[in-house]
């Protein structure tokens, strides 16, 4: 079967095609690693790729990303069963005294989509916990996400924190949110902003290559 | 001649030339640390209001106006946004108005003298969804979008309902404050803006213009996708014209200007981290692009928010008098 169809489908959120497809895909014998990066990853990545140019907006790219886990959920145990591991592993979460999570859990969607494994540490998250994580999970990349000039000030702890830890220079530092900028990134130490979810999933990967 | 606040607010609202560009925020969050003490007293907070007598209800009630009278005069404010008292489970729950909030309005207008536009919340529109509501309300887009117009007429319905409410309290102005855009762009594409939001909202402002009321239409973020359908709602103002979204008053005002009056922009971000020049400079910035012809209020793109220095707000408002007469 043509893989692509399984992109396109994905494109336009059709959950239980996508389902279908997937299973057909194993059934003919397509290599799960296949269906996965030819149709799912593909399918979210042009998702991501317009979200980051204004052409779908975010109601789009979680529907597409329903599809996509309807789909991943038959590959996963086949991944397993051969081996496969996910390209990358980012922590990620909204810092103390933040309680908002809608940029975190798009930039989660969009890593997700990118074939990564994310561990999501949810809102409120302190600068121990951060690092903590990163530690325990085996992790290349802490995100940072704020909505508060309030919290924004947590990012600078989180990269003091990872420095106390002695883990600088195993674990990249991205940051996120309404408030920051690249000015910030550079005046904390950070090791990447990028200003939408499409491109810090974009700068994730180039970071975990 | 010089205009009172209500005349000042009035002429903006209805894109005329006051004498001077009034002023106002949607909140004002640093009365204690500019005043001395929190426009909100303790006392009528719910879990200690219950506790009160009628009479030293209806006494701190009667503080609580005579404060915030005193604040907004000090600011020099046009339109005095009001907090719920009360109950405000009555409020959000049976669309009934507390009686404490009714009392507060009457206090406020009668220290006023009636020369300030009083405005309170007033939106039913769908905002973005937090969290897990984000995903449920993204699948029902997708599955079940009559399900979703359905509810956004009772919800349409609910608003004017309760803003009838407000209006017979002395409401002047309804602050509708769902936000729809992030700093990349709206939350709904425009095509799901003009299905699921559009339609309700101007009827919500429809309502409230039939009654008398003045509509502020705020929303966070870059509005630029959908801007033409917001003043299609045709609300009195826009306000946020958010600054860290890329918003720009002036190319806001060449498009719109002569369409919907305008407020906000003053960069809230450059306010809390920005030097005393960039926030200088964007009260500057917003000041002579969105003051020709009238038909501008001048505020932060926010609000002034716990945490921010006072003085950076005493900065903006410096600059807006020495740049607001006409």
């Amino acid at each position: 079967m043509d893989l692509h169809e399984i992109s396109v489908q994905l494109q336009a959120g059709k959950a239980r095609v996508v389902k279908t497809l997937v299973q057909q895909a194993i059934d003919e014998g397509i290599p799960a690693q296949e269906i996965l990066e030819k149709g799912l990853l593909d399918g979210m990545s042009i998702i991501g790729e317009k979200f980051k140019n204004n052409e779908v907006f975010v109601p789009e790219v979680l529907i597409a990303a329903r599809a996509m886990n309807q789909g991943v959920a038959l590959l996963k145990p086949l991944l397993a069963e051969a081996g496969v591991k996910a390209s990358g592993k980012v922590c990620i979460g909204t810092v103390q005294g933040d309680l908002h999570d809608i940029g975190k859990n798009l930039v989660k969607l969009m890593l997700e989509g990118k074939g990564l494994e994310v561990i999501d540490l949810g809102t409120d998250v302190s600068p121990e916990t951060f690092v903590k994580m990163a530690v325990e999970q085996n992790c290349q990349i802490i995100c940072c996400s704020a909505l508060l000039t309030t919290t924004m000030g947590v990012m600078a702890d989180v990269v003091k924190a990872a420095e106390a830890a002695g883990i600088r220079d195993k674990v990249k530092i991205m940051i996120g949110g309404a408030p920051v900028n690249q000015a910030f990134c550079d005046q904390i130490g950070a090791d990447a902003y990028t200003s939408d979810a499409a491109s810090a999933a974009d700068m994730a990967v180039s970071l975990c290559g | 001649m010089k205009m009172t606040h209500k005349e000042r607010a009035i002429a903006a609202l209805t894109r005329q030339i006051p004498d001077h560009i009034p002023t106002f925020e949607l909140e004002f969050q640093l009365a204690e640390e500019m005043f001395g003490k929190p426009l909100f007293p303790p006392e009528l907070k719910p879990g200690r209001i219950e506790t009160l007598s009628a009479l030293e209800k209806e006494r701190k009630i009667y503080e609580m106006a005579e404060y915030t009278a005193y604040v907004y005069k000090e600011l020099d404010y046009s339109i005095i946004p009001l907090m719920m008292v009360g109950d405000s489970d009555y409020w959000d729950k049976q669309g009934k108005l507390p009686p404490e909030f009714v009392q507060y309005a009457r206090y406020l207008r009668e220290f006023t003298e009636g020369k300030v536009l009083l405005a309170h919340h007033g939106d039913g529109t769908y905002s973005i969804p937090d969290g897990n509501d984000m995903y449920e309300f993204a699948y029902r887009i997708a599955d079940d979008p009559e399900g979703v117009c359905e509810q956004a007429q009772k919800m349409a319905d609910w608003a004017i309902d309760r803003n009838k409410k407000l209006h017979e309290a002395g409401v002047d102005v309804l602050l509708l404050c769902c936000d729809y855009c992030y700093n990349t762009g709206p939350f709904l594409s425009p095509d799901m803006f003009r299905q699921f939001i559009q339609p309700y909202l101007y009827q919500i402002i429809q309502a409230g213009k039939a009654d008398g009321q003045y509509t502020i239409k705020h929303t966070d973020g870059n509005i630029m996708p959908i801007l033409d359908q917001l003043v299609e709602c045709e609300p009195h103002a826009l306000h946020s014209l958010d600054p860290m979204a890329g918003v720009d008053i002036r190319e806001v005002k060449r498009l719109v200007g002569d369409k919907v009056c305008l407020c906000g922009n003053v960069h809230c971000a450059a306010m809390q981290t920005g030097t005393e020049e960039d926030v200088i400079a964007s009260a500057e910035y917003c000041l002579t692009y969105g003051k020709p012809g009238g038909g501008y209020i001048f505020c932060t793109s926010n609000v002034p928010f716990k945490g921010m220095p006072p003085e950076r707000y005493q900065l903006i408002l410096d600059v807006w008098k020495r740049m607001r007469d006409y």
